[in-house]
Order: C-alpha cells, then sequence, then structure tokens
C-alpha cells in the first residue's frame, strides 16, 4: 500500500498551536484522555529519542490518570470498500506493574459516528526499543469516511514513558496520475511531490555583495515569501582552486625534499584572499602571516583543506535562494581570547533558532523595508503619544529565555498637531546591559520590541485609548564566549499619521530592515575564545569558480 | 516512444512524464543524530527517513541525494616539530585528539566500531565531511538511512595501515532529496 501519508504533521515538525502543561503539542493532533499535572506528554525535540527526523512525541506518566493523542483524517468522500496501511514506530523506555501504552484506530462515518468496534493495532506492557506496530490492507466498511488514530498511556501504575514517532495511513488513492510502461514499471505524479523548479550550473563571483556576505542569489518563483520548509537545495563544487604557500626544505646534502604549507600573505603568483565567516554570513579579510624566519607567530600551518558549497538562509521563509560556496582551510593560528563591540541591525526575514520565532537581527544591514503597525479604534484621531521600549533576553540552546531586562530604553514620541498629517521619527534610548556570566557560545539573543499607542479622541481630552503592539527579533548562535556589561544604544524609526475625516484614526508605524528606516542595537560588547585554529574560506576563481545546483519545491504553483 | 504524458507552454517546451522519471517524495534538510542505532557490536549510525507505504523499495526504484551543510573540525593536536632549526624548517605533526572518540566503518554493513587512537602516533593527512545515503548491505528498503561524519585520514601506526576514521556527531546538518519510482 503505496501513496502520500494522510496524517497531517506526521513528523511533528509543526508546532505552536497547542500547549499543555508547558510542552508543544503537535499541530494538527489533539490530546485525549484526562490532562493534569502527573502526566506530561508532548514534543521531544532531540535526535536521541526519535526515530526519524530531530523529534517524537513523549508520553510519560507519572500518576494514575492515561492521556494521549489522536488524529482524525477526514477523506471528505466514501471510502468504503478501499485499504490502508496504518502504523506507528514506538518505543517504551520505562515500564511498571500493568502500565503501557495503546495503539489502536476507529471507522468513522461523515457525522463522526463509530463504525463497528475500535480496533487495537498494539497494547505494549513492557520495554522495547522502536517498532513498528501496524496493520496493512485493512478495508474500510461501508460507510466508513474517517479514520480516528490514537496512541494513548494505559493502566494504573507509574511510572511510564514511552516515545512515538512516524505515525501513518496509506491507501485510498484516488487521484493522481500513473504512467505505465510495458514492463509495468511506473511513475505516480502527486501533489505531495517536490519540483524542480530551478537547475544548472552558476558562476561564482570573486567579489562580495555589498552587505559583505558572500554568494550567488537564485530567485524563487513568484513574488511571495516561500516557506523554507517547502525548500530544498542540493548544490556541489564543480570547479575549484586552492592556494597555499609551500616551504620547501632539503636535506641530504639537497638531494631530498619535504614540504610544508602555510597560508599565504600576498606572495603566491595570483594573490589569494581569505575571508573569516561570522555565524550571520558576513565575510571579513584574514591575512596570513608573512613568514619571517626566526618568527614563529607568521607561519601559518594549513592542517586541512576541502571545498565546501551549500544554500544559507537564516530565515523561515524566503525570496530568494542563497548559494555560498568557497575552499574551507583551517590554519595553524593561536588567536588570543578577547572581546570586540558590536551593533545589531535588524533585517526583514524571519529567523526560527531554538524555537524562537522572530525577524533576523544580524550584524550586517539590509536593503528591504519591513513595516510593523498599530492603530487605534474609529474615532481617535489625536496622537497623543507613541511609547516604545525593548524586552532584552538570552536564549538558549535548549530554548528557555532568561530575561536581562524587561521596558528598558524606553522612549515616548509626544508629538501633537492638528488635522490630518504624519509625523517622522528615530527614537533612541540606552540601556545599561548588565552583562550575562553564564554566556555559552551557542545562546543567542532574543529582544522584543513593545509600542504602545496612545490616542484621543475629539473634543480633546473627552477618551482616550491604548493601543498596544510588539515584534520580536532574534540573533544567530552568536559564537561568543561571553557578554559583556556595556551601556546599548537602541535605535527605533518610527512614522505616526492621524486621519483627521470621517472614520479617522491614528496610526503608529515602527519600520525597520534599511540604513535608512532602521532598528539598530550598538555598542553590544561580546568575548570571543583563544584558539589555535582559523577557519577561513577563499572565494572565486581562488576559491570555487561555478558550482552545480539543483532547487526543487512543494506546492509550486507554476508561475 | 510510445507512452507518456506531454505537458507543453504556448512557447512550445514540453515536458515528458514517462515511468522512468522518478518523484521527489523527501527533501529538505534535517539534522543528524546525537546517538548510535543497535547494540554493542552492530551499532550504526546516521538519521532514518521513511519511505512511503509498507512496501519495501527495490534498490533501483530509490535514488538519493545528500550533501553536508554544517560541520565542525575538532579533536586533534598539531604540534610543530623544530629539530632546533628556525621555524621556517620546522615540520608539523597532524595527530588524533588522545580520547577523541573515533569510528571506522564497515563500508559493506554500516556497522561503526570504536577505534583506539594511540597518542602521539596515528598522523592524519587531511580531514573532511562525507554524506551519503547507507545501504547497510541491504537490495530493499523501507527507509533511508543517511550517514554523515567528518573523516579523518589517517595513517595507523600500530597496523601500519592507512584508515579512514570518523568522528561522529561532528556533521550538525545536511541537505538531501529522495526520489522513487513505482511509487
Amino acid at each position: 500500500m503505496k501513496g502520500p501519508n494522510r496524517l497531517i504533521n506526521p513528523d511533528f515538525e509543526e508546532q505552536g498551536n497547542i500547549i499543555i502543561n508547558s510542552r508543544y503539542f503537535p499541530n494538527n493532533w489533539l490530546p485525549t484522555g484526562t490532562l493534569s499535572g502527573d502526566t506530561s506528554l508532548g514534543i521531544k525535540i532531540t535526535t536521541l529519542y526519535a526515530y526519524t527526523f530531530d523529534r517524537s512525541f513523549e508520553m510519560e506518566k507519572t500518576g494514575s490518570n492515561n492521556t494521549g493523542m489522536y488524529q482524525t483524517v477526514d477523506f471528505g468522500y466514501d471510502i468504503s470498500g478501499l485499504t490502508f496501511d496504518i502504523g506507528m514506530w514506538i518505543r517504551v523506555t520505562i515500564q511498571t506493574g500493568d502500565s503501557g501504552v495503546k495503539l489502536s484506530y476507529k471507522w468513522l462515518d461523515s457525522s463522526g459516528t463509530i463504525i463497528g468496534s475500535q480496533v487495537t493495532i498494539a497494547s505494549l506492557t513492557a520495554t522495547q526499543a522502536y517498532t513498528l506496530h501496524s496493520v496493512s490492507g485493512v478495508t474500510a466498511p461501508s460507510n466508513a469516511q474517517k479514520i480516528w488514530l490514537n496512541i494513548t498511556t494505559i493502566g494504573s501504575n507509574q511510572p511510564m514513558e514511552a516515545f512515538v514517532d512516524s505515525p501513518y495511513i496509506y491507501g485510498g488513492n484516488t487521484y493522481g496520475l500513473k504512467i505505465y510502461n510495458t514492463d509495468g514499471d511506473s511513475n505516480t505524479v502527486l501533489p505531495e511531490a517536490s519540483s524542480i523548479i530551478a537547475s544548472g550550473t552558476i558562476s561564482m563571483s570573486n567579489t562580495l555583495q555589498d552587505d559583505k556576505t558572500y554568494g550567488v542569489d537564485i530567485d524563487l518563483p513568484g513574488g511571495e515569501y516561500i516557506d523554507t520548509d517547502k525548500i530544498g537545495v542540493m548544490v556541489q563544487a564543480r570547479d575549484f582552486d586552492w592556494k597555499a604557500k609551500v616551504n620547501i626544505l632539503t636535506y641530504d646534502s639537497g638531494n631530498k625534499f619535504w614540504g610544508n604549507f602555510f597560508g599565504d600573505s600576498g606572495t603566491v603568483p595570483d594573490p589569494v584572499t581569505y575571508y573569516e565567516k561570522a555565524s550571520d554570513g558576513v565575510m571579513t579579510e584574514w591575512k596570513a602571516g608573512a613568514m619571517t624566519p626566526g618568527t614563529q607567530s607568521t607561519y601559518n600551518f594549513l592542517i586541512r583543506v576541502s571545498p565546501t558549497a551549500i544554500w544559507e538562509t537564516e530565515a523561515t521563509s524566503i525570496k530568494k535562494i542563497r548559494l555560498f560556496a568557497g575552499i574551507d582551510y583551517t590554519f595553524l593560528k593561536t588567536i588570543a581570547g578577547g572581546s570586540t563591540t558590536y551593533t545589531l541591525y535588524a533585517r526583514d526575514y524571519g529567523n526560527s533558532a531554538l524555537g524562537g520565532i522572530g525577524y533576523m537581527l544580524s550584524t550586517s544591514d539590509g536593503s528591504i523595508e519591513k513595516t510593523g503597525t498599530v492603530t487605534s479604534p474609529i474615532g481617535y484621531t489625536i496622537h497623543w503619544s507613541t511609547q516604545s521600549d525593548f524586552d532584552v533576553y538570552v536564549l538558549h540552546s535548549n530554548g528557555s529565555l532568561t530575561s536581562l531586562g524587561t521596558g528598558v530604553a524606553s522612549s515616548t514620541f509626544s508629538d501633537r498637531w492638528g488635522g490630518a498629517g504624519s509625523r517622522t521619527t528615530t527614537q533612541s534610548a540606552t540601556w545599561a546591559c548588565p552583562g550575562y556570566g553564564s554566556w555559552t557560545s551557542t545562546d543567542a539573543l532574543y529582544i522584543k520590541m513593545n509600542i504602545d499607542l496612545k490616542a484621543n479622541s475629539w473634543p480633546l481630552g473627552q477618551s482616550q485609548y491604548n493601543q498596544p503592539g510588539s515584534v520580536i527579533f532574534i540573533t544567530p548562535q552568536l559564537g561568543w564566549s561571553g557578554l559583556n556589561a556595556t551601556t546599548w544604544t537602541m535605535s527605533r524609526y518610527l512614522v505616526v499619521g492621524q486621519m483627521w475625516q470621517n472614520n479617522g484614526v491614528v496610526t503608529a508605524n515602527y519600520i525597520w530592515g534599511t540604513s535608512a528606516k532602521p532598528l539598530t542595537i550598538s555598542n553590544i560588547s561580546a568575548g570571543y575564545s583563544a584558539s589555535t585554529a582559523q577557519q577561513v574560506y577563499s572565494i572565486g576563481d581562488n576559491g570555487i569558480s561555478e558550482v552545480d545546483y539543483m532547487i526543487y519545491l512543494k506546492d509550486y504553483n507554476g508561475s | 516512444m510510445a507512452y507518456g504524458f506531454k505537458v507543453r507552454n504556448v512557447l512550445g517546451n514540453t515536458c515528458v512524464l514517462t515511468p522512468d522519471v522518478k518523484s521527489i517524495i523527501s527533501a529538505g534538510t534535517v539534522y543528524m543524530p546525537g546517538f548510535l542505532w543497535g547494540t554493542v557490536g552492530s551499532y550504526t549510525f546516521g538519521v532514518n527517513i521513511p519511505l512511503p507505504g509498507t512496501t519495501a523499495y527495490s534498490e533501483n526504484d530509490i535514488g538519493v541525494l545528500v550533501k553536508v551543510r554544517n560541520y565542525i573540525f575538532t579533536n586533534y593536536n598539531v604540534t610543530p616539530i623544530d629539530w632546533g632549526l628556525s621555524p621556517k624548517q620546522w615540520s608539523y605533526a597532524r595527530w588524533l585528539y588522545y580520547g577523541g572518540s573515533f569510528w571506522t566503518r564497515n563500508d559493506s554493513t554500516g556497522v561503526v566500531t570504536g577505534f583506539d587512537e594511540e597518542q602521539f602516533h596515528d598522523t592524519f593527512y587531511n580531514c573532511h565531511p562525507v554524506a551519503f545515503w547507507d545501504k547497510m548491505g541491504n537490495t530493499t528498503f523501507n527507509y533511508v538511512r543517511l550517514f554523515a561524519s567528518t573523516v579523518f585520514e589517517i595513517y595507523d601506526e600500530s597496523a601500519s595501515s592507512y584508515l579512514k576514521v570518523y568522528r561522529l556527531g561532528t556533521v550538525t546538518d545536511i541537505d538531501y532529496v529522495i526520489y522513487l519510482r513505482n511509487l
């Protein structure tokens, strides 16, 4: 039995719509049983317990209640006589007494009424590694239109812990285009399949982009942002070159030789430029030592080298694909630890890091504007004030947040004027960041900007309305060794407008993404660790000059 | 060709779908796991991508492309050997880091076995990431196992042999595409 999986979100990648006992429940699935504090269930995001991909669904029983999850697949038409395969991978790690898990399904009619009896696929009361429990080729009874699939804890004893993954309902194919040849081989064209929307060979530039990042951008079809979950990219080096300086030594009266390779400081023909690549893609030139005889620190020994070609995105939805390619070198270099100062820029595209979702905060400025808006109700036509501030958190690799400050760098824009029109302002305020002594290299910054628009009705002072708003910005994992105490300057760009006539309102737009209309946070001081390795790239003709690539897309609309 | 389905646009460009055309049934980016599959003596490594349905697919009906996206280079020692000479005459030893947890891999079965490096003996001459479809000796499949790791190409001094040893867990995520026919 083949074809697409009828279950929605079978890999539990979609989450956020349901939260039970502070845990994410997978979207499109619903809980069963008695929910209480003694029974924990939800998505477990770690490959340690997953059967496929990076997550599984965990059911932990520490009391007498039993809970689980289910999904009903509604075909929308009579499926009687069609056959199906139904199953799920189940792992039981802790089991006590009569406790366990049960996997079952039901046939339902169009109104949701059960047809026949609930069918148990497996009832497990012992620990086990991941095992597939399934039925194959089961036939839907008369009037069946839906299939209900359920996994639940059972028994009265505890503790019990189980993980499930890769549930499926296959079968009932009533659509698709199947093309056979005379040997019986076939190709089924289904809407669930991805389409290759771009492929070929492309040259890599010898220079960086204006924002100091590197790569070639391939436009995606249409003008809309596309969810990266629907995109796949393969890219590989086609033509490459690497450059280092060889130091040849002679011995045995000059009859024999050995060589070591070192980073070149500009002495080889057509000298190479090496670039350090930051976590947000910004490239900074790096100079190898000049190999001064007698001075060890000027010799950067080449430890390893390999070509690298990848697609890059820090966003959850994009309009174009950035292809990056370069020769990846690791040189020996003693790098002392220290601190440096950064400015972070809010960007127009999304960033999903460590379970947080927001707009990107990067160390380079962008060229595309993004606008957020708060608007008063109709009839409130006088701008009284727009107050803004920030909540600043450290976002840890497990998705948790540590607050560094709330409501900080507050600023109030309180221009008032008569009639229609708008005012533009850059509001800037400082905040004494206390630093964070427990910072680790996998941490990120999570910064929420809060807006509070106050609008008055006319005649002035009759009533006032508060309209709050907010927007979240997240950095990638920063790789810093520490976050130091410094005074940050936090700037935001506002455009406030009054529509004065009938049905008038007051609107506050907060805009970010460009140097003309920026949201920036400057004077952030961060530490970096000591190292003995320097990873750099060479690009273009001195690195990878051409790549082959293929881009494929789900739900391609043909544009 | 006597069969197939042709899609044509107004410019006359065409796309012909035939039974030999495979469909992309799974594609994207996936993180590598932090554990081994199996039990002592039969450990394997990688991420499993399920194939549709429960009937196993023939190797000939499956196509897989997989590519490393992010990796780290770690667990090595580099030491200058000066022999009392000036720096420009130094050589450098590239050793596996002692206690670095390296693995060899049986190419036929996919089974990985711990490799006991010898301190200051086992020299590597390069290290790079690899990713591939690990068939583990099978010819039919219900899922596709994707293996990815950095690999050190070394000289095993005690065995007087050249080896590939893997530092599992150093490739964090990979891009892949799986295509099928006879879906």
